[in-house]
């Protein structure tokens, strides 16, 4: 249906306006004016940083550079380099700080207790493949990525890099197909829906959870939050991509519009406490 | 293909401990809630090796010629400490190995220097194909990073091994090896592990 690729096209459009600040502390003389930039929602840090780091890095006290590793931080929390953007955004960014996303960029004292070294490009890349591979163990027990070719993966990797969304929606549709084994035949579903869900704390706990329920219909994002309440906390609204998800919605439809490049759901859910 | 799910996962960590203390070497079960998944196994091991990289070999040998006729170990081999952690992959429904390893100095050692340490148990892989097989990640429980051995092959390795009595066990003593996380055969022997893992083992990672 148009309309639902046209939810793909709004999605991956998504954007955030951000405004980069030098650590005063690493700065030799002069602080430098800050950095504005648009952040894609679905990209990495690593992937969109190369122009800020060039900017800010002929400032930074060259006995102290450690430029293959830098890192930024909101508030004080550093932000986790293999994350997607816009999941970062979402887990930290308070409304009350208003637009644009005021980070500050490191080069130095890389809190190597709290983030992943993202190095060079190829580690993120071996990363986001990994993340591909899982995705697709629990929707098709692996069986389309590992029928890929090299060129394949390359190609979900560069379109996500370049920002080429035809590019990579051209592989990325085989991996949003369903299989028609699952159930009864009468619906075509994954097997199971890769999600993170995510706390107010920025961790994240996964599940095993099918897109079909006991009565073999599609299962809706309403009764997969009551499947993950328990009876301390009730999980009440589900929040991705900056927007709030209606909870009427079947869960292998989110999976197919709203999952990330990395063809997992980040969803950051809303508890109430009972 | 071989998978477990979550009650065989905690059965076969019930047995590892019972054993475990029996023998007195060490493992810890960690227990991060009561959901499925946050069970996990822990174990610190010392470890001796050299992770300093080739070319700084040479220069060291430039300046001060080893002893070659003294039976010590190498002075530049040294005390690593490494922390592993068997987790229960919930994805991919088999056993993962997480690791984080300390140098005498208490730094942390890095991705490079974990390949340092994985290849010195084999033969060496090229880049590309190391970061298929073992690279930095976050632990699922923790959030910290940890290294660790992808687990992509291990459902399809641990099913040419389907008559182990303790698929745990066998996972151990198939995949610890590479990390130098030496189970005893101890163990091995008390589930009657099959002989076929010793072969198994040669070839893992085998492309």
């Amino acid at each position: 249906m148009a309309t639902d690729r046209e939810v793909l096209r709004i999605v991956w459009d998504g954007q955030i306006p951000a405004v980069i600040h030098a650590d005063p502390e690493e700065v030799d003389i002069q602080q430098p004016e800050d950095f504005y930039l648009i952040f894609p929602r679905l990209s990495y840090l690593p992937l969109v940083s190369d122009k800020v780091k060039k900017y800010f890095q002929k400032y930074v006290n060259n006995q102290q550079l450690d430029a293959g590793n830098i890192w930024f931080d909101y508030n004080g929390t550093p932000l986790k380099l293999h994350y997607p953007i816009g999941v970062l955004y979402d887990l930290t960014h308070r409304e009350d700080e208003g637009l644009p996303w005021r980070l500050t960029i490191h080069f130095t004292k890389f809190p190597e207790d709290v983030l992943v070294k993202f190095s060079t490009k190829d580690i993120l890349e071996s990363h986001f493949l990994s993340c591909l591979k899982e995705a697709d163990v629990l929707k098709h027990r692996g069986q389309i990525i590992s029928a890929m070719t090299k060129k394949d993966h390359n190609q979900l990797w560069l379109g996500l890099v370049n920002d080429k969304f035809d590019q990579f929606w051209a592989v990325n549709r085989r991996l949003m197909e369903s299989c028609s084994s699952n159930g009864n035949g009468s619906d075509e579903c994954f097997k199971h829906i890769p999600v993170r869900l995510y706390n107010e704390d920025g961790t994240f706990t996964q599940k095993l959870i099918s897109p079909i329920n006991e009565t073999g219909q599609r299962r809706t994002l309403h009764e997969m939050l009551e499947e993950i309440s328990n009876t301390d906390k009730q999980a009440v609204a589900v929040r991705t991509h900056g927007v709030f998800v209606h909870e009427e919605t079947p869960i292998q439809w989110m999976s197919e519009h709203l999952s990330y490049p990395d063809n997992f759901l980040h969803l950051h859910i809303i508890y109430k406490e009972i | 293909m071989l998978t477990m799910t979550w009650e065989e996962f905690q059965k076969d960590c019930g047995e590892l401990m019972h054993l475990s203390n029996e023998f007195d070497d060490g493992w810890e079960l960690v227990s991060k809630g009561s959901d499925v998944g946050q069970v996990y196994l822990k174990k610190t091991e010392k470890v001796r090796e050299n992770l300093e990289v080739a070319i700084d070999m040479e220069e060291c040998l430039l300046e001060e010629p080893l002893d070659l006729s003294s039976e010590e170990p190498v002075q530049s081999d040294e005390l690593i400490t490494v922390e592993y952690h068997v987790v229960y992959s919930i994805s991919y429904q088999v056993p993962m190995l997480f690791f984080r390893g300390y140098r005498s100095n208490g730094a942390l050692i890095s991705l490079e220097e974990s390949w340092k340490l994985f290849n010195a148990t084999i033969k060496s892989y090229t880049r590309q194909e190391m970061l298929s097989i073992l690279t930095q990640m976050d632990h699922p429980h923790l959030f910290k990073p940890f290294l660790c051995l992808h687990p992509c092959k291990t459902a399809e390795i641990l099913g040419q091994t389907s008559d182990s009595q303790n698929k745990l066990v066998t996972f151990l003593s198939v995949f610890g090896p590479y990390v130098h996380l030496k189970l005893s055969a101890k163990y091995g022997m008390y589930f009657n592990e099959p002989e076929a893992v010793q072969n198994i083992r040669r070839d893992t990672f085998s492309r």
